[in-house]
Formats: C-alpha cells, structure tokens, sequence
C-alpha cells in the first residue's frame, strides 16, 4: 500500500510540470503585456521598454520556463509581477478561506445529502421520494452565484442575522457555505438514492431480510458501505475541485480566496502568481484524489488488494 | 427509518437555532451610531497590490493612497488647486521653474518631522519613476535653494500645479524610502490623515488617524476598506448596514436603487473622460476621409445616450474632455445627417454599403455603445460587426498595434487641462505605438498647434488654440467624441462631507458623522 501510495505521489511530479508549462505557454502567447498593464495604458515605450528588461521579459521564452522550473524545485515559486510579494506567501495567506468554504461546504453536503438520498431511497415511490427528488432537481439547477445572493437578501437585509461580505467570524461562511453545497448536496442525495437502490435489490440484502435482520441494521451495516464507493468519488472530486477556488462565491460573499487570485492573475498577465496558483491547486487536488483512494481501501478491502498487486 | 428521520430533524433544527441565537446582533458594524468613535465601512474594488506611490497609478489604489500621503497641492471638492504640503508656491515668469516653501510643523507617521529635503527626494522619486510618467513627465528635477524646494520643469507647461495634486508626488520620509523601498511598500509611511493600520489580504484595509496630523486629527478614526468586487453585493452591503460608503457601478438599475433608497444619498459629478469611435486614420478603409466623416454624421449622440447608459451623460462636441477650462464654449460638433453621410459614403466609393468590425473592449462601457452604433451605421448602410476582445488584447492589438479599422474607448485625464486630451492623442510622434496616437494621424499642421497650445502661458490663446485643435479634429473626423458620463458617490445620511469627484480623489479627512 504504501509502494502504491509512493507511486502515485511521484507521478504528480510529472504532472505538475505539464500543467506549469501548458500555463506558461498559454500565459506567454495570449495578447497583453505584464510591463504595461503595470505602467498603465498611457506609460511612454521607453518605460515599458525599460519594465520588460527589469523583469527579464526579454529572455526567450524556454529561458525563462527554464529559470522558472530551477527556482521552483528550490522552492522558489517566483514574486508577483502585481504586487511584489513572494508568490507562496499570498498562497497561504488566501488559502485557509478558500479551505473553510471548501471544507464546510463538503461538510454540509455530505451530513445532508448521505442521509436523505438513503431515506429517500427507501422510500422509493412515496411523497418523501418524490419531494426529495424534486427539491434536489431544483437545487442541482440553481446557480451558485444566485442562491448566494438570495441568501443574502434573506438573512442579511430581511432577517439581519448574518453578515453579507468578509471572512472575520464563523458567521461569514454560513451563507457562503451554504450556497456552495445546495448543488454538491443535491448531486449527492441523487447518487445515493440511485446506487442504495441498486444495492438494496440485491440477494444478499434479500438474505438479511430473509433472516430478519431490522431495517436499520440492513442499511447501515450490509447496504450502506456498498453505496459509498462513488459517493465518496464525488464528494473527493468536489472538495478537490472546490480547493482550487471558489471565485463567484468569493466575489459575491467578499472573500478573499484561491479563487480570485487566480482570476487576477490572469486579467494581470501575471505569470507567477497563476503558475503558482495552478500549481497549489493542482497539488492540493491530487492529493485529495490520492485520498480519496485511500479511503476506498477502507470501505471495500478488494480495491487495496487490486492496489497492492498493481503496485508489484 | 423513523429513528433516521428523527435525527436528522434534531439536526436540522439544532443547526437553525444556533444560527438564529448567535447571529443575533452579529452586524459587521461594530459600533452604535452615536458613538463618535464610529467606523466608516467604505467599499473598494480590490486589493491595493502595493503602497508605495510612486509604483502605482491605477486608481483604485490611489484612493487608499490619498488617505495616506500628502502632496504639496491638494484639488479641493470645488476643483481649484490650494496648497497643501506647501504653504504657498510661486511659478517663475518663464513659466518652467516653481519654488515651494513646506510647511511648518508638519510630521511622517513615525514622528519625524517633514523636511523640505524629504520633498526633493520624493518628487526626484516620482520623476525617475516608470509608473508616473502621466504626471512627471514635464518634469525635469527637483533641488534645494534656501530651504525652498524648487521644481524645474523641462519646458514651461501651465497645467503642472493639477499633476502635483496627484498621490502619485506624494511625499515620504527620504530615510525610511531609501533604506528598504520594498518593505515600504508593503508598511508606508505617509504624512497624510490616516495611517495604514491593518490589511487583511484581499478583504479589507484599516486606516487610523493620524493624531499629529497638521490640520488636526480627523473626524472619522478608523476607515475600513471592504474589497466587495460584485457590484449587487456591495449595494447589498450598504442597504443592510454593512457599508456606509461607496461608489455605484455604471449601471443604471444600480443607480436607480440608490437614488430611491431613503437612508442613502446619492451624488454625482461630470467624469474627467469623453468617449470615442476612434479611427484608423493610416491603414484601412478608415483611411479614407469621407468614410470617416460619413460615421460621424450618421451617430445621434442623444440616440446613443438614451440606448448605452440610460441617458446618464451629456453629448461632447469637441474632442476635449467638458471639465477643462479650455473647452470652447458653443461648439458645434458634425452635423447628424443621415443623407449626407450616404452620399459620402457614396463619395467614398461604398454606394452599396460595407461591412466593418468594430473591435472594443469585452466591458459594457464599450459594448453597449457598441451595439447602439451597430444600429444607427445600418441606416446609411454600414453593417458593423462587433468584435469584443479582453482587455489587455485589445491594447495589444488596438492600442499598440494599429490592428483594427474603426474603435470605441476614451479619453480619461487626470488633470483638468485640455493637453492631456489632446497632445497624446494627436500628437505624430505619439503615433505607432510610441503614445497614446492610436489613431495613427500624422499631420504636421496638427503637431504645430498642439506643441503652441503646450507651450503657450497665456490662457486665453490657449482656449483659441484648443478650440482650433478641437476644429481640425472635427475636420478631419480623426475620431468622433460621443459623451461624458457621471462619475457618483453613494453614503449613508448620517456621514457628512461626501461628494462625488470627477478625478476620484477622495479625501476622508472632510469627512464626519452627523
């Protein structure tokens, strides 16, 4: 297990890499002009001129890819054309809003979403189904960035009990929380409901029956841990996705993420700091991939028997 | 399953009540109107990247800049220049040199005191800087003479004493710059109102007054900067009590809300820019005259108005910003002809019509007009296709690059005088690139009468120079001036002080609580 898990955290090397230089071109060859858009639109050429040698913009490009990768293995992740602060400190100094949102967004929608997609898968056919369903076809369809607003209208000009903008309390991420998850919550009870009805149909469960085991004991010890295999994939590959940033959400609750830095960087044409950025998330998401199928391993114990031999 | 369901309501409605209990009174607001040490929750539209004044000229920075910094002239609210850091100036006769005396008893942050030596190495700062040429670039050096600090302009320019109101000639401690420029960047040390007392990433930026300020401590103590990017947050924000200050977006359902909005007061000033359809005066069909001048008499400026910003603005005439003194009075601007313009058109070899691409920026500032212009080209039988492109694209292609036939930007100016409407913009040399001459016009008749304008010290020549300037311009359909919006302000009623400004220099020091 733990060869496989080796294997796998050498491979986001390679990874890594690809994504830093599919960036870098993309960066390189897309119109703008970091030196300018710094100076401002009415900055003579001679300046310009002079920004691009300060910030070495006329190497050729593989040269300065090159730089980059060699400072980037010393754990140099390069200062912000913008702001002139090293890249990894504004990273760390956005990342722990962006985990909060992610992190109690998954939360919600895995303590609301699990329980309701198994109630309502057994009572399949009934009014608790058919609201279930219904309400979370609604959900799945709301964008995020609307609800959000919603919610503000409701709790922050109506009712006036939760602040609309900032990250200072617990209070500033319910809404913002809660926005996030009312699509991942409805996706999950749909992806519960539909796999705990595969797996209730199956003979082992009519066996449990059979010998009279209750209800309770059939879902939660024989049926349940069979359903959570692709919802665990979901809820891993949404909190991995939601790690990256969760801009509109950031725009609208006013909080300052992984998100919007991304999103400014690439308005900026600062290169850096959206490497740097990419690379943080894409880091962090394979990571959680990695756990993820860790976590399979535990939920069905054949999957760490296909690691092990795979791993060989 | 019942035993399920039952938990899962106990969840439900434990979380609901504590969100009800806790959140009660949980306002972002920290303190009761009546408290005089009240904070003011203003909005900003980002992050300040950096504090450092002469590294900076976006204007959204310079809005924290300002609260910060002092500079030797201060634009009050009814636009005229006093002195600020300085307690009087004086121009030579040749118009190139002004000497300064500072003012007394002035002190940094830190406690030091200002020193006319601190004045002469800010400005020689500002003047070498890349990133303040739109106010330095006259200039030429700063020194001492008998404890005066004496500014020596590289040719006489009358509209210099607008540019040293600029945040971007702010003055900072020569000894504390000098030694780490970098870290000063990110903990500024400023003689202005307020001190930067706190920055959360991204969020919001504290300022606290400063105690030994020269005119005396401000009213308000602590300014917050919220940074709210979404324009319906902010607005959200200011009704629920979470935001007491902020400037709307251009949006006219935005502004609609606000002026009917009881417990806010709305204010608005003419904006320091024109907007354009800009030319190719040098490559392309739009090189042809009599094409030009065929678009500019089929724009109903009212028509585009009314259609791109609700009617919010006021048609320009002469491609000079209307703030400027120089801006000539009684102005007729092309005539709006729509069979003239086909006959020109026909003129121009197009009896048929044509199709052209108007590229602009991807921002409804360009695109609405955009679109409204589609409508009325198609009446003398131009079909305009619209190309919208992102910003920093657009400069590259548009701006630097010459690449496009036919445009729609403006012309912002950061201090009321029409030379920095037209020099720039005109001027052959600022042409391929080199300026902001995006139209590519090359005329040395043009060129004399922009260098004269520059040069001239008498104001009354200058306003017959411009309005000959604003004529050729007209002329020649080098580009056709359309309108000038508003610039606005919305505030609580109880804050005191508030206005909107044209060049969005905005000095929290006028302001107090009712």
């Amino acid at each position: 297990m733990l060869r496989y898990i080796g294997r796998r955290l050498l491979w986001m090397i390679p990874v890594l890499l690809g994504v830093s230089f599919i960036l870098f071109s993309i960066m390189e060859f897309s119109p703008g002009d970091p030196a300018r858009m710094l100076l401002g639109e009415y900055a003579a050429k001679a300046d310009v001129d002079a920004l691009h040698e300060e910030m070495g913009l006329n190497e050729p490009f593989l040269v300065r890819y090159g730089t980059y990768v060699v400072s980037m293995l010393h754990g140099d992740f390069g200062t912000s054309y913008q702001t002139r602060v090293n890249c990894a400190t504004e990273i760390l100094q956005r990342f722990p809003a962006t985990l909060k949102i992610a992190g109690s967004a998954t939360f919600l929608a895995a303590v609301i979403g699990i329980p309701i997609g198994i109630i309502s898968a057994t009572k399949q056919y009934s009014m608790t189904d058919v609201f279930v369903t219904t309400t979370s076809m609604i959900f799945t369809s709301i964008p995020a960035f609307w609800l959000g607003l919603i919610l503000i209208v409701v709790f922050t000009l109506h009712l006036h009990i939760l602040p609309s903008v900032g990250s200072g309390t617990w209070k500033h991420f319910v809404m913002p929380a809660l926005a996030m998850s009312a699509q991942l919550t409805a996706t999950l009870v749909r992806m519960t409901r539909s796999t705990m009805l595969d797996v209730i149909r199956q003979d082992y469960i009519r066996t449990a029956k059979a010998k009279g085991a209750s209800q309770n004991r059939i879902i939660l010890k024989h049926a349940l841990r069979n359903t959570m295999l692709p919802v665990v994939t979901i809820l891993g590959l949404d909190f991995g996705n939601l790690l990256g940033g969760c801009l509109i959400i950031e725009n609208v609750f006013g909080i300052s993420g992984l998100g919007t830095l991304m999103v400014d960087a690439v308005k900026s044409k600062d290169t850096p700091m959206l490497v740097a950025s990419v690379l943080f998330a894409s880091l962090v998401g394979g990571l959680v991939t990695l756990i993820v199928d860790v976590i399979y391993t535990y939920i069905d114990p054949r999957v760490k028997m296909q690691y092990i031999k795979g791993s060989k | 399953m019942k035993k399920m369901m039952k938990i899962l309501m106990a969840i439900c409605l434990m979380l609901t009540v504590s969100v009800l209990f806790t959140a009660c009174g949980s306002d972002t607001k920290s303190s009761e109107k009546s408290d005089p040490n009240r904070i003011l929750y203003e909005r900003a539209l980002s992050d300040v990247p950096t504090y450092d004044p002469f590294a900076s000229n976006d204007v959204t920075t310079q809005r924290t800049h300002y609260q910060i910094f002092d500079t030797l002239i201060i634009q009050n609210k009814d636009g005229k220049y006093e002195p600020s850091a300085c307690s009087k100036f004086e121009m030579n006769k040749a118009g190139d040199e002004i000497t300064f005396t500072i003012r007394e008893g002035m002190k940094f942050h830190n406690g030091q005191k200002v020193t006319p030596e601190d004045v002469v190495f800010s400005l020689n700062t500002a003047i070498k800087s890349k990133y303040t040429s739109k106010v330095t670039s006259t200039m030429k050096e700063a020194y001492l003479k008998d404890g005066k600090v004496v500014l020596k302009l590289k040719y006489p320019f009358k509209p210099i004493i607008g540019c040293l109101a600029s945040c971007n000639l702010a003055i900072v401690p020569k000894n504390v710059y000098e030694k780490d420029p970098k870290s000063f960047a990110q903990k500024p040390i400023g003689s202005g109102p307020y001190m930067l007392d706190g920055v959360k990433k991204g969020e919001t930026i504290t300022l606290k007054a400063f105690k030994d300020y020269w005119r005396g401590e401000a009213k308000i103590k602590t300014v917050v900067q919220k940074v709210i990017k979404d324009n319906t947050a902010a607005l959200m924000a200011l009704e629920s009590g979470g935001l007491d200050l902020m400037q709307p977006s251009q949006d006219y359902s935005d502004r609609k809300a606000l002026k009917e909005n009881k417990n806010v007061t709305y204010y608005e000033a003419p904006q320091a820019v024109f907007f354009d359809i800009g030319f190719n005066c040098e490559k392309g069909r739009f090189a042809n005259k009599k094409l030009r001048m065929a678009v500019a008499m089929a724009v109903d400026k009212n028509d585009l108005i009314a259609g791109a910003i609700n009617g919010m603005g006021k048609p320009v005439d002469a491609a000079i910003v209307p703030l400027c003194p120089q801006y000539p009075k009684d102005f007729k601007g092309t005539e709006y002809n729509l069979e003239a313009a086909k006959k020109l058109l026909t003129e121009a070899g197009y009896p048929d019509g044509l199709t052209v691409t108007m590229r602009v920026i991807a921002a409804t500032n360009y695109t609405k007009p955009a679109e409204v212009l589609q409508a009325q080209l198609k009446k003398i039988g131009i079909n305009m296709e619209i190309e919208t492109m992102e910003r920093a694209a657009w400069f590259e292609k548009v701006y630097n690059g010459g690449d496009y036939e036919i445009t729609y930007y403006a012309h912002p100016i950061p201090v009321a005088d029409a030379d920095f409407c037209t020099y720039s913009f005109f001027h052959s040399s600022e042409a391929d690139g080199n300026g902001n001459n995006f139209y590519n016009y090359k005329n040395p008749a043009m060129d004399a009468l922009l260098e004269q304008a520059r040069a001239s010290q008498d104001e009354g020549q200058r306003a017959d120079l411009y309005k000959k300037i604003a004529e050729m311009v007209r002329d020649e359909a080098i580009c056709v001036p359309t309108y000038a919006g508003y610039r606005t302000m919305a505030a609580v009623n109880d804050l005191k002080g508030v206005y909107a400004d044209s060049f969005l220099r905005y000095y929290k020091y006028d302001y107090s609580w009712k």
